[in-house]
């Protein structure tokens, strides 16, 4: 709304040559991205703004329009209403979690510690292997005869193996750690490269002054990042409720069991790809999973009190 | 000018027509296909499952000089949907029978003529897989896979049992599979080896759930799930499960059957022929006899599981392709079920290839006739999604059969709503 | 005695340190490990990375099945190569416009291509299809590269950064005579050097991982990428042969190890030349 009042006066202001010369420059730089995501991405998701108000039948080329109907029944379908319920659940755990061991794993490789390299590179390969290995390795982790059973029964904290994927109150905080564990190098990455440009001297100051590390670290390090973590959630907001693929490789694709690890990309592309023809209801639950992200990620800049995003 | 135009656009319309006819009249099939080239949609498989398919194929060049390419789908359900909607589907396609009634609600096969295509060559309930209500002919079956029992003779052997202890009705693998258990617990200790596997998947259990005229689906393909006659079979089921001595690969920690099976960690599984190959090359000291499946109610039955030959309702190569499909399911069969480790969908080719000669081979196709073909409508996988989603709260105690397969209808039909 | 709590603290702090390093190691290493073992021993849940039955079968076995795995292997690196290239051009200049350079429709352009990224996956492939198609684009390598030419991810990425670029730097090359895109090209890319080669790298793996878009795209297997003609080993009925999947995931994963390792270096320089290094 400010917007279209700024307009106004933006017409009526006659702009400088340096002013016009930074307009050309902005636009050259942003045409081939805006190029390439308004047809490749832009168009696609304005045809399922579309579908979503349809009943479709791609094979046969039909959209019969029916108004709300699809919303109507997302909103009143209780499987969906599961379903949302999982992803923000994932989405509320997950993300501060790995935000924060990001930024401080970050830290601490950016501190005075010998072998800086070593744990560098070590903690990044999760990111590298590949997500069948991965998913196959905390299968076999927490299986009934794996070691993480292993390990608890040697402790006496339980008698005999817990089947964690097949029990619906653990199978989704697998999934959670799993993702967790799995993204964090990647966060942490790009926090030890914003971290390179932060001044030695702010900390050179800051222990003139006393501060400990964990001072030094609300101080200075996690402010100075500020923006970068605004990138952060945005990316870990988006990942985790669109997460798909450990929900899909866990369950079988069934999102069992009892539901417990069904997510709404898992339902979308179970209508989408499913014997039904259910283009539409799989594009309305598309576009009610896009309004949620972007309600968290309006409310997570909020919690930031970064520059604001929007 | 225009009439000019138009009179030229006229005589070379005529021209092109008039030889498009004398081209195409008066030849026989095999100049028509001779250097064409058809595109052939398959799903990968093992080496011997490509080397059989290429044997296949050089085999046909050789004999027709028509050219075949393959397309190779790795996840079959998502890219021939992009296919048929975007119209870039092969000219021919693998067909999967449960898939089959989804497919024939498209348009996106082309009508085969029984007679053309000689379907009375075919075991019948294969071939009933493939044609519609209407009876309409869509898709020749190519193989067969059909399950059976496996039972680890030498742990048998150990704990003192022989392959004719094994009861040959399931009723009374109730009995059996507790005593099964406690000697297997006595021998290696609790825990490390489980009687029998199962699993979970409706296509593993569809001829038991619908025995007694019970059904999954109603007249509007709704799922039944709850309705009396399936809780009553699984029930029986139940009754297996909380022996403790029939358990889910998942609940040993391991993948699927023949993991479990193949590792030494069961005495007893049913797996389809697929199997057979696997247990030889994977897990070669494992001895092992293949028996018939159980009965159940005093009837003999077993699951099969047939792809078939479609050819794209848009397919440029209609001849090319019926012929290819003829090879492949007639001359050609032998070679790709040899190879590939299935069964013949037909009794002349089984019999012509001597499959009586492996014992294993021979106890699976035994089966074939009085199998089930794993198809069930349009909304079988949405049913099967929801059964297997809560049929593990009833393992675990959680719900009875009822609470849970009521669960499990409410969540299938509400999908199948919203899809309409 | 401050001295003492320092070291106490410290090597506590190192033990940790190593302690998470060894959990994120040892599935790496044991993937590579797996890919060396048959079948059974994978499948019996050993978690040892060491076993007597240790072999290159595996390896064999996958070089052996297709004659066009170095094909595959080239088609791979060309595209992700191709592709890194352009995107780090597009998504940098794009996230530079978008924080340091004032215009209108600046908040607009920044908040549709957000909305852009929203949307989950899974309902896009059909209609992307459907465009790629129509373009004339199916089974061509254009396919793969241009509509993942500009990443939003990525753009936005960069706009964090470029928020905190000191602009002094800046400044000072204004004065030095160079104009507005000189100072970009020459000063702010070349200083942006860390974050632009995290860019570069995350970027190069997901061209090199990626997986649907070739699936739905290519028809011919000689065009396929690595990762989709790894995929077509698999079997449909008779289980996950992992001993073949861990081999294919190691041949996957080493080129991206040497990516990591050639841009690792650059990660640790700085903007700053007056911090220690």
């Amino acid at each position: 709304m400010t917007d279209s009042r700024n307009k106004v006066a933006i017409t009526k202001y006659k702009y400088t040559k340096r002013e016009k010369g930074e307009h050309k420059q902005a636009y050259l730089f942003l045409t081939p991205s805006i190029l390439i995501t308004s047809i490749f991405i832009g168009l696609s998701v304005l045809f399922v703004i579309y579908l979503s108000f349809h009943k479709v039948n791609l094979f046969a080329k039909t959209y019969t329009p029916i108004g709300l109907k699809n919303y109507f029944r997302a909103f009143t379908d209780s499987t969906t209403r599961v379903a949302f319920k999982n992803t923000l659940t994932f989405s509320l755990v997950v993300v501060p979690i790995q935000t924060f061991l990001a930024l401080v794993i970050a830290a601490v490789l950016n501190s005075k510690i010998k072998g800086k390299m070593f744990f560098r590179t070590t903690l990044f390969l999760p990111t590298l292997t590949s997500s069948s290995a991965l998913t196959l390795i905390f299968m076999f982790m927490f299986s009934v005869t794996g070691p993480i059973n292993g390990i608890l029964i040697k402790m006496g904290i339980i008698d005999t193996g817990i089947n964690y994927l097949n029990n619906p109150n653990f199978s989704l905080k697998v999934i959670m750690g799993m993702n967790i564990w799995s993204t964090i190098p990647y966060y942490m990455t790009l926090y030890l490269a914003t971290l390179q440009d932060l001044p030695a001297s702010m900390y050179e100051a800051a222990e003139i002054d006393g501060a400990n590390s964990i001072k030094k670290f609300f101080y200075i390090t996690v402010p100075y990042l500020k923006p970068m973590t605004t990138y952060v959630l945005l990316t870990s907001i988006i990942g985790t409720l669109q997460m798909f693929d450990q929900a899909y490789i866990f369950s079988n694709g069934s999102g069992g069991p009892a539901n417990s690890t069904l997510t709404v990309s898992l339902m979308i592309y179970k209508y989408a790809f499913g014997t039904q023809n259910a283009m539409g209801f799989a594009a309305t639950l598309a576009i009610m999973l896009a309004v949620l992200i972007m309600i968290l990620s309006l409310i997570s800049q909020k919690v930031n009190k970064s520059e604001s995003l929007y | 000018m225009k009439k000019l135009f138009s009179m030229v656009l006229v005589v070379v319309l005529a021209l092109s027509l008039a030889s498009c006819g004398t081209k195409e009249t008066g030849k026989s099939v095999e100049e028509k296909i001779k250097g064409k080239t058809l595109t052939v949609g398959i799903w990968g498989g093992n080496d011997a499952e490509a080397a059989a398919l290429n044997q296949v194929i050089k085999d046909f060049e050789a004999k027709t000089g028509a050219k075949i390419e393959l397309k190779t789908y790795t996840d079959i359900n998502t890219q021939i949907q992009a296919d048929f909607i975007g119209g870039t589907a092969p000219d021919v396609f693998y067909v999967d029978g449960s898939m089959f009634p989804f497919y024939a609600t498209l348009d996106v096969m082309l009508e085969l003529d029984a007679k053309e295509m000689g379907t009375d060559a075919y075991y019948s309930n294969l071939m009933d897989a493939f044609t519609t209500d209407e009876g309409k002919i869509y898709a020749i079956p190519k193989d067969v896979s059909v399950l059976a029992t496996y039972v680890n003779t030498d742990i048998l052997e150990e704990v003192g049992l022989q392959l004719s202890d094994i009861p040959t009705a399931l009723e009374d693998m109730v009995t059996f599979l507790p005593e099964l258990q406690a000697k297997l617990d006595a021998k290696y200790g609790v825990g490390q080896v489980t009687a029998m596997t199962y699993n979970q998947d409706l296509a593993r259990n569809l001829h038991l759930f619908e025995r007694n005229e019970a059904s999954l689906i109603d007249e509007n393909e709704m799922s039944t799930l709850s309705s009396d006659g399936v809780i009553k079979n699984l029930d029986f089921m139940m009754d297996l499960v909380n022996t403790g001595a029939y358990k889910t690969p998942a609940e040993i920690g391991l993948g699927w059957n023949g993991e479990v099976f193949g590792t030494g960690k069961c005495v007893i599984m049913e797996e389809g022929n697929w199997v057979y190959g696997n247990l030889k090359q994977n897990y070669p000291e494992i001895n092992f006899e293949v028996i018939d499946m159980p009965t159940y109610l005093g009837e003999k039955s077993s699951m099969s599981f047939t792809v078939g030959y479609a050819v794209y309702s848009k397919a440029k190569e209609v001849a090319l392709a019926k012929e290819w499909i003829k090879y492949a399911t007639g001359d050609g069969m032998a070679t790709w079920v040899a190879g590939a480790g299935c069964l013949p969908s037909r009794n002349d080719v089984a019999t012509e290839m001597k499959i009586e000669s492996d014992p294993v081979m021979k106890t699976h196709l035994a089966q074939v006739e009085y199998a089930v073909p794993w198809q069930k409508g349009t909304t079988i996988s949405i049913i099967n999604s929801a059964y297997q989603n809560y049929i593990q709260s009833v393992v675990s105690g959680e719900m009875t059969t009822v609470e849970a397969m009521k669960k499990a209808d409410t969540q299938a039909n509400d999908e199948i709503n919203n899809s309409k | 005695m401050k001295k003492k709590e320092i070291n106490i603290g410290k090597s506590l702090l190192y033990i940790v340190l190593i302690f998470v390093a060894l959990a994120t190691l040892y599935p790496f290493l044991w993937m590579i490990s797996a890919s060396f073992k048959p079948l059974k021993e994978i499948v019996n849940g050993n978690m040892s990375l060491y076993s007597d039955n240790m072999s290159f079968d595996n390896y064999i076995y996958i070089f052996g099945r297709s004659s066009l795995f170095p094909k595959w292997f080239i088609n791979s690196f060309m595209i992700a190569t191709v592709g890194t290239v352009i995107n780090i051009f597009v998504n940098t200049m794009a996230g530079y416009s978008l924080s340091r350079l004032d215009f209108p429709g600046k908040n607009k352009i920044f908040f549709l291509l957000m909305a852009l990224i929203m949307i989950p996956g899974q309902v896009l492939m059909i209609p992307n299809y459907l465009i790629i198609q129509q373009l004339g684009m199916l089974d061509k390598y254009s396919a793969l590269i241009i509509p993942a030419a500009a990443n939003i991810g990525s753009i936005i990425m960069m706009r964090q950064f470029f928020v905190n670029f000191p602009r002094d730097v800046e400044e000072a090359a204004s004065i030095d005579g160079l104009g507005r895109y000189g100072r970009f090209f020459r000063i702010c890319m070349p200083l942006a050097k860390p974050i632009i080669s995290t860019q570069a790298v995350f970027i190069f793996m997901g061209f090199w991982n990626e997986f649907t878009k070739p699936m739905l795209y290519m028809k011919t297997e000689t065009k396929y990428t690595l990762t989709l003609g790894l995929q077509t080993f698999s079997s449909k009925d008779a289980g996950t042969m992992w001993h073949q999947v861990m081999a294919a995931a190691t041949i996957t994963v080493i080129p991206i190890v040497i990516i990591y390792l050639i841009f690792n270096k650059y990660f640790l320089v700085g903007v700053r030349m007056d911090g220690e290094k």
